[in-house]
């Protein structure tokens, strides 16, 4: 029992040395963005927001049940970015939980959903930041969000299991999330002799293995949300195009 | 019974991978990363200075937790009000 206590801190310390600044994660925190970045990730969102707000009034207008599942999409994701969860590297990170709204919603709909909760956590938590907000509604909002959407829609269409199908969507939508984060740091912050693709390994090294193991439980929790919509709201998720498609 | 068969596994699961990493590092501080950044972005260029300090409405951490528990604190009843509300609705219609 000792021994194996032993082997396990062994390996923790080793990953630990693998990876010597391993406590970065989640959003770019205020200021550390040069501006003229600030701005680009700023108006790379604009046009998102404007499809998603049109895509909010088209979908509600849909069926006004659809109102509850929003009112859901907007809860998961408000109470999964809450917690901060521990991870293998020591640090820790959050999960998105935008992945399953973009399921349900599709990507252009939950871009505006993740610009509210990072609105509040900027200004109220001191977590991401004013500045940053555009770097970071384009990671979990937009390139997060296409990444689940994208897969969910393969997967449906090539008829994988739907929970492995949620799963997967889920997962990896939250785990791309901070693939983005990294490299938007990595591209403002280049190594040494200007390559962005040694500061992009140096930041996903961290980003990428401490969300690793949120992902897969973001995934988890994801499935176990989705397949009570699917049995209580069959006909909303048919109205929104999520479950023409057999079982 | 159905739901526990169903899920138990992934419960089990989503508790060792939180728990995994407590036992690993019993004494890490599971830095609040955030405030870490300064030392990664600097270590890239040893220069750059955070150039914009926030709007930070608050300061003190114990209120900012306050707020991070408020916001777990409303999902968590949106999504509860839901379940509950999608419950009573099916049973209304079995009976």
């Amino acid at each position: 029992m000792n021994h194996s206590i032993r082997k396990i801190t062994l390996a923790g310390l080793l990953i630990m040395l693998l990876v010597p600044q391993s406590l970065y994660a989640m959003h770019i925190a205020e200021g550390f963005l040069p501006p003229q970045w600030c701005l680009l990730w700023y108006i790379v969102d604009i046009p998102f927001i404007i499809w998603g707000i049109r895509s909010i009034k088209e979908q509600v207008a849909l069926n006004s049940k659809i109102k509850i599942l929003l009112g859901v999409a907007g809860g998961f994701t408000f109470l999964l970015s809450a917690l901060k969860l521990p991870s293998v590297t020591g640090s820790c990170s959050h999960m998105t939980g935008t992945g399953l709204g973009a399921i349900l919603f599709g990507p252009a709909t939950m871009s505006v959903l993740g610009l509210v909760v990072l609105l509040f956590q900027a200004l109220l938590l001191a977590h991401g930041g004013i500045t940053t907000l555009g770097a970071n509604v384009c990671s979990m909002g937009i390139c997060g969000t296409f990444l689940s959407w994208g897969i969910y829609r393969l997967f449906t269409k090539l008829k994988v299991n739907r929970s492995v199908t949620v799963f997967l969507a889920t997962a990896l939508g939250s785990l791309f999330t901070y693939c983005v984060t990294a490299f938007q740091l990595a591209a403002a912050f280049p190594g040494t002799n200007g390559s962005i693709l040694v500061s992009f390994i140096k930041f996903i090294s961290v980003f990428g293995i401490t969300q690793l193991p949120l992902s897969v439980v973001e995934g988890f929790i994801s499935v176990m949300v989705f397949n009570f919509i699917q049995s209580h709201n069959a006909e909303e998720l048919t109205a929104l195009h999520v479950s023409n498609q057999p079982e | 019974m159905k739901t526990v068969r169903k899920y138990g596994w992934m419960v089990v699961l989503i508790v060792a991978l939180l728990s995994l990493p407590l036992v690993m590092f019993q004494h890490a501080e599971f830095a609040g990363t955030d405030d870490k950044a300064v030392s990664m972005v600097q270590g890239i260029d040893k220069s750059y200075k955070p150039w914009f300090e926030g709007v930070k409405l608050f300061d003190s951490p114990e209120i900012i937790s306050t707020f991070f528990a408020l916001q777990a604190a409303i999902g968590a009843s949106v999504l509860g009000y839901y379940i509950g509300y999608s419950r009573g609705k099916q049973q209304n219609k079995k009976a």
